[in-house]
């Protein structure tokens, strides 16, 4: 749930300093995330939320208000909310409830109807100004955070390929068409073509072959694509499952993590390349092999 | 007898999306069963899940209305405990749709035209479209009407299923993400139905039903409307609704 910039009729203490209407208090939500041993839970360890404001802490401790956390998985329709002690605790959420993006926020909320709300703290401008509140009110907010929880099942226990090639009935002229989504890139053939892919594409000696001339365009049009969006690769990787996978190979291959500034300048032909295993080196050997293979030599022209 | 739940592949599932016209034919000309699929795919369409769930057969009848009611019972009843990963994967009712109750989608919304299929069929991710798939709209409709504090825990299941409006109110609080806090759909389904109780039909648009859900909403904008229950939430959602219906009255009288 994002309080965002939305306006109250009463003063409200925002985490997010420029729309609080408290002078200095802070509210802050803080934990450490992380996916259980066993990968069967989402934890949220060391879940509390500082807060200074001592007319706030006084309401939570006569029991007056409460500090409520809200989690929330728009794409499993999980949405549910905890009361929180002012102390840490530990929580942990069944992570197959969970998929892509997941919002951890928290409130401080009315309990009852609250007369003369009035804080020392309040800008300046509600000087000795009180309020009437009621029960359930929001009265401190912290958006929190957008966290990706990437589950995958159990019994697949295998790395999730970023493509998928798929005929295309549609496709006449020869081409090899190239989409993605937030899941995957898709890369669509004619049927025919496809068809021959289909019987071919485990046999070993064709793999770099087919990453040549499938994979590597394919993954370096949607990294162009989305270099083009000029968005942060933290969102890119949110947004994108598939950019997620490459972000993390991305910093197997190289050492350093894919950065805003690296990604802009990326030349995204080199790298697909190389994150796929530079396959085109590959694919010209075997090539070269299996003609010599099956003509002798007989074809070999220097 | 129990099975393990299954989904559609991700090249099954992408291949149908695309090729959306054909699967519009191939159910035209196959309308009894989906092994026409296999043969289309050239794959197995399906990859089989770990989890288990008690086999069920949902009720057939080419007036859907008739069964509407109990087959979204009988599906929530079977998948409900199943995780929300699979319960939330397009890919889970596209499995649900074309094995378990291909005949049933084909009468629950006639296909007139090959974009359908995409659109309820083949539905996307987002919570608005499985919502309004054709099959996952039966569980979905339940579960957010299924009320355990009730002697009859589906009584406002079968109001929004079957009585006056219902359509509309389930299309009212999937088009508004507050309509997937369960209290709140409970409310809205409650306070509906009690002012269509006491007011009848004719004062019951699609007008109050919108301006009911902007209700909902505009008591999330200052409370923490996850922080209420279904009596609070109920009581300012009836006091405003029946307002406008008795100065709608009144007006009407003037």
């Amino acid at each position: 749930m994002r309080i965002g910039k939305r306006l109250f009729p009463y003063p409200i203490l925002n985490s997010e300093k420029i729309y609080s209407q408290y002078k200095d208090s802070v509210f802050a939500l803080q934990y450490d995330e992380e996916i259980s041993d066993d990968k069967q839970y989402y934890l949220l360890n060391n879940l509390h939320c500082e807060l200074d404001n001592q007319m706030l802490i006084d309401l939570i401790n006569t029991d007056r208000a409460e500090i409520v956390c809200v989690i929330e998985c728009p794409s499993t329709m999980y949405r549910k909310s905890h009361v929180l002690p002012l102390h840490p605790i530990n929580m942990q959420i069944p992570l197959a409830d969970l998929n892509n993006k997941v919002n951890v926020s928290a409130f401080v909320v009315a309990k009852e109807d609250i007369d003369n709300y009035h804080s020392d703290d309040f800008s300046d401008v509600y000087g000795d100004i009180s309020f009437s509140i009621e029960k359930h009110d929001i009265l401190a907010a912290d958006d929190g955070y957008v966290n990706n929880v990437d589950f995958n099942d159990l019994d697949d226990n295998k790395q999730a390929s970023i493509f998928i090639v798929i005929k295309d009935k549609s496709i006449t002229n020869g081409t090899m068409q190239v989409e993605y989504d937030s899941e995957k890139i898709t890369i669509s053939l004619p049927e025919e073509q496809w068809n021959m892919y289909d019987k071919t594409k485990r046999i070993p000696k064709y793999e770099s072959l087919y990453f040549s001339i499938i994979a590597v365009p394919a993954l370096c049009y949607a990294l162009s694509c989305l270099q083009k969006n000029d968005l942060a690769v933290d969102i890119l990787r949110i947004d994108y499952k598939w950019f997620n996978s490459f972000a993390a190979a991305y910093k197997n291959f190289h050492g350093d993590e894919l950065t805003d500034d690296a990604f802009i300048k990326m030349n995204t032909n080199l790298e697909a390349q190389m994150i796929l295993g530079s396959p085109v080196a590959s694919a010209v050997d075997e090539i070269f092999g299996f003609t010599i293979g099956i003509s002798g030599g007989d074809e070999y022209v220097d | 007898m129990l099975i393990n739940v299954k989904m559609m592949t991700e090249e099954a599932f992408a291949t149908l999306q695309k090729n959306y016209k054909d699967v519009y034919e191939q159910i035209k000309n196959h309308p009894s069963d989906s092994t026409w699929l296999e043969g289309y795919l050239g794959f197995n369409p399906y990859e089989t899940k770990k989890y288990l769930i008690e086999d069920f057969e949902l009720g057939d009848n080419e007036d859907y209305n008739a069964v509407a009611f109990e087959n979204g019972v009988l599906l929530y009843e079977s998948i409900k405990d199943l995780p929300r990963y699979i319960i939330c994967n397009n890919r889970f009712w596209a499995w649900v749709t074309f094995e378990k109750a291909y005949k049933q989608a084909q009468h629950a919304m006639k296909l007139t035209r090959p974009e359908l299929v995409n659109t309820f069929w083949l539905t996307t991710n987002s919570r608005r479209s499985l919502m309004l798939g054709v099959i996952s709209r039966s569980f979905f409709r339940t579960e957010i009407s299924v009320d355990e504090s009730m002697s009859d825990k589906y009584a406002l299941t079968r109001r929004i299923v079957e009585g006056y409006r219902g359509i509309e109110m389930y299309r009212a609080l999937t088009y508004r993400n507050i309509g997937m806090l369960k209290p709140v759909s409970l409310a809205f389904i409650q306070s509906i139905a009690d002012a269509n109780e006491k007011y009848g039909d004719a004062p019951l648009g699609k007008e109050q039903l919108r301006e009911t859900m902007k209700d909902a909403s505009r008591i999330g904008s200052v409370m923490l409307i996850d922080d209420m229950s279904k009596d609070e939430i109920y009581e300012i959602l009836y006091r405003k609704l029946e307002k406008r219906l008795t100065e709608g009255f009144l007006n009407e009288e003037v």
